[in-house]
């Protein structure tokens, strides 16, 4: 009469925080479909089994999210493949996120696997189990999942009837800390890579994992660590020329997520070319989507899946060439289909961007968010980001004259080159920031300014910086808030010691590895947010492992080797020297959408010089 | 204006969705509902009556709240639309709610009917242990509690059966005094199922 109570989740998910976080009750498309299979009888999955000759063709995806439920259910990128998979013949996907610490202690207790959200199927019945790499600091969680599962957290310690444990996205494109857990890495998009990894996985099935592996190293973009290591063959980073269409449909969660809207991209890239930002780096070069398949996307995405707001995703989205279009058709759209609300994730410091979020009403009543990110011209020279002193003092003039009372400012500390003056500069724009308000009788205006620690990352023209210490980050800290005198302005900077480890992370090499293991097993876990994160594990865990931490973040050798140079990222290091050679005589390179500054990208068909790539068309290849 | 009093059913690992969430997943299922393609087979969108104010949400009014874990079969909720609803409108709102959820029945209420929680003024609750061991000590306390508070109370093949006025005790309140009384530790060794909203019978 009740099968729920037969279920031995149950006890556990009336014993946690927030069980909606695994209840997984959610609508899609594809929940309908596999509902309806089940009704057939013909797929077995409430028994967490196919039938075996229906198996045997069929691939068992599991898609992981390092984090838990409604981090990951707010990342794009992760829907996007589950819709992908869907999509492609014989596969099978479902999703996995992971649990909280109460879940994880409870599911030890009572010896129960981790299981995937949808079809509630423990992990190691899966053929693959592809992770999502995007925050260092969600590693060790990776290691929980598999431990969980029973799958062995080494690649070298699973066998054949372990699943094939696959990692992808932005944390791949540094591959040594991760690469002794994964049997596969997969370097570009997903659209490009996933199809062919499938396709081999089914066909090599029931061969042995060493033969499987060998056979999927083939495939472009492909790196198997237990083969690739040391070999010195450069792999491709394979990314799509156009932008893939906007998938039918997507998933709509039920429990209250952090992201909780449709999303569209607008395009893949971004054509400014920050040198302290990897994201700009690693995604080039510039795709753009037409402004027409926006509008429809929107449009159709909202109908199907009854949200009641949408969101227009990508770097940097006031730089989309039909922004302006994008947004006045679907103002319109959304009042005559019943409103909708359409959001913006980041807005340019200037009266362009700010003009067009003023003319969505739905934004209206928020705060506005800028990231001018260092307090000086000189310092914003050095790091490329092309906002002139103008811009900051024009949007925030128009930003309060429209009506908006709250506005949120990200800096950065421990850039390089900073020097006092560049803190005070940070103090300074907030400072004028309510000037401004003040002097516009904006009596109720706030300004948050957030301060993060940077973190020299690989890929970027940065590469090769020393990160600041903890000691140093706090002592900068303390002194942006202590010459603020200011009781309408906040000033709130991140934790030095998260910094630090992210640091450590984010030019890692496989020596790290170890550390990461111990750390873990010695307790670490969502070390990306504050209540877990302990350093003092961490510490141990580095001098278990004779880690020197310092060889990480302390400043690289110009003619160093990295651990990471093996992968042909389309992008140069000769490009990154010279645009690390600029930031040091604090010149400023102009963004792709000005002048192409030969970042490699052109030997790979980037035709943007100028013009934009939406004219997909003549794109080489 | 027409309203209407839908019944819900939530199953399954969807009763670990909190209450307060409700008004969004019905909303955004009787949106999916309104989808183009529904327009073509002759059914109308399904439109919500919004409330006035900084905020405007769909006007619904909700039984007295459900705690997460427990079985709901058939839950009353009181909704504005801005124009009638047929069955097979109905039939596609209930098909695209989210798994664990269904629509089960609809009934129009006249102008100047009394409130959901007036007409609907008492739960019926099947509950047992999760375990059959400690079946014992949970009856014996549960009727200790029913002889001041309950309605009724009885025993119902491994369930016991209970009905309470809503605004007399709430059953968050009778679990807190099944664990003062020691019969069980938390929610998590109860199974509870609340059966109906209604009036009392
Ligand atoms: S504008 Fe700069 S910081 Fe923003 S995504 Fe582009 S390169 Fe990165
Ligand atoms: S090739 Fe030129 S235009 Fe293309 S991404 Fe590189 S710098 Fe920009």
């Amino acid at each position: 009469m009740y099968p729920e109570f037969k279920d031995p989740y149950w006890s556990l998910l009336a014993q946690v925080k927030r069980p909606s976080r695994y209840s997984g009750s959610e609508w899609a498309v594809n929940l309908k479909k596999a509902e309806s299979e089940r009704a057939n009888a013909d797929v077995k999955l409430s028994a967490g089994l196919l039938s075996s000759e229906r198996r045997s063709q069929m691939l068992l995806f599991c898609l992981a999210f390092p984090d838990v439920y409604e981090i990951g259910m707010s990342y794009y990128g992760f829907q996007l493949l589950e819709n992908l998979l869907n999509n492609l013949p014989n596969v099978l996907s479902d999703r996995v996120y992971c649990p909280w610490t109460d879940m994880e202690t409870l599911l030890r207790k009572s010896s129960l696997p981790l299981v995937s959200v949808e079809n509630k199927i423990p992990l190691n019945l899966f053929d693959a189990i592809g992770f999502t790499l995007q925050h260092e600091l969600s590693y060790t969680n990776i290691l929980t999942m598999l431990d969980l599962s029973c799958i062995p957290v080494r690649s070298s310690d699973r066998n054949s009837k372990d699943p094939l444990i696959i990692g992808g996205g932005v944390g791949a494109f540094v591959p040594g800390i991760i690469s002794p857990f994964f049997d596969i890495l997969c370097f570009g998009d997903g659209e490009e890579m996933l199809p062919e990894l499938c396709s081999c996985i089914i066909e090599t099935k029931g061969e042995k994992r060493e033969a499987r592996l060998d056979a999927c190293s083939k495939i472009p973009g492909v790196y198997v660590p237990s083969i690739g290591l040391n070999t010195g063959v450069k792999v491709k980073r394979v990314f799509s020329y156009c932008m893939p269409p906007v998938p039918d449909s997507l998933i709509v969660p039920s429990a209250s997520i952090v992201h909780d809207r449709a999303v569209v991209e607008l395009f893949r890239g971004c054509s400014r070319g920050c040198r302290f930002c990897q994201a700009g780096m690693v995604t080039r070069p510039v795709r753009e989507r037409k402004v027409e398949e926006v509008v429809e996307g929107v449009n159709s995405l909202i109908a199907k899946t009854g949200w009641e707001e949408a969101g227009l995703l990508s770097l940097a989205s006031c730089d989309y060439t039909g922004i302006k279009q994008v947004l006045e058709t679907l103002s319109e759209n959304a009042d005559k289909r019943g409103r909708f609300k359409i959001s913006l994730p980041s807005l340019r410091m200037d009266a362009f961007s700010v003009e067009l979020a003023a003319g969505m009403e739905s934004v209206k009543r928020g705060s506005l968010t800028f990231a001018p990110e260092a307090g000086t011209q000189r310092l914003r020279d050095v790091i490329n980001k092309g906002i002139k002193d103008e811009d900051i003092e024009s949007s925030l003039m128009f930003a309060f004259s429209k009506g908006w009372s709250r506005i949120k400012l990200y800096f950065m500390m421990g850039l390089p080159t900073e020097t006092e003056e560049d803190l005070e500069g940070i103090v300074e724009i907030a400072g004028r920031a309510l000037r401004i308000a003040r002097a516009q009788k904006n009596k109720r205006a706030e300004v948050s300014v957030s301060v993060a620690g940077f973190v020299p990352k690989a890929h970027t023209p940065f590469q090769w910086e020393r990160q600041n210490s903890i000691t140093e980050l706090r002592e900068k800290g303390r002194l942006i808030k202590g010459k603020n005198r200011n009781r309408s302005v906040t000033m709130n900077y991140h934790s030095p010691e998260q910094t630090f480890l992210e640091g450590v992370f984010a030019r890692g090499d496989i020596r790290l590895a170890d550390a990461l293991e111990f750390a873990w097993r010695d307790g670490a876990r969502f070390d990306n947010w504050t209540e877990t994160f302990d350093l003092d594990r961490w510490n141990r865990a580095f001098e278990r492992a004779q880690v020197d931490t310092l060889q990480y973040t302390g400043e690289r050798n110009l003619s160093e080797n990295f651990s990471w140079d093996f992968i042909d990222m389309g992008v140069t290091k000769d490009f990154l020297l010279r645009e690390r050679n600029s930031a040091h005589s604090e010149k400023y390179t102009p963004g792709c959408k000005t002048a192409c500054s030969g970042c490699g990208l052109q030997e790979h068909g980037c035709n943007l010089r100028g013009q934009g790539m939406e004219n997909n068309d003549n794109a080489a290849l | 204006m027409p309203r209407y009093r839908i019944f819900y059913e939530k199953r399954g690992p969807a009763c670990f969705i909190p209450h307060i969430v409700l008004p969004t997943v019905l909303t955004r299922a009787a949106n999916r509902a309104s989808h183009s393609k529904n327009e073509d087979c002759g059914l109308m969108p399904i439109i919500f009556q919004m409330t006035e104010g900084f905020s405007p949400h769909a006007k619904m009014s909700f039984a007295s709240e459900l705690p997460v874990g427990v079985v709901a079969l058939m839950e009353p909720v009181d909704i504005w639309l801005t124009g009638n609803l047929s069955d097979s409108e109905f039939k596609a709102w209930s098909d695209n709610m989210p798994t664990g959820f269904k629509l089960n029945d609809f009934t129009e209420i006249p102008d100047g009917s009394p409130s959901l929680n007036k007409s609907c003024p008492v739960s019926e609750y099947l509950l047992k242990s999760s375990t059959a061991d400690r079946m014992d000590s949970v009856r014996e306390a549960l009727f200790k509690i029913a002889e001041n508070k309950f309605i009724d109370c009885r025993d119902e093949g491994e369930f016991i059966r209970f009905t309470v006025n809503n605004s007399v005790v709430a059953l968050g309140a009778i679990v807190r005094e099944l664990i003062t009384e020691n019969a069980v530790q938390g929610w998590h060794e109860l199974r509870i199922v609340r059966v109906r909203v209604g009036a009392q019978q």
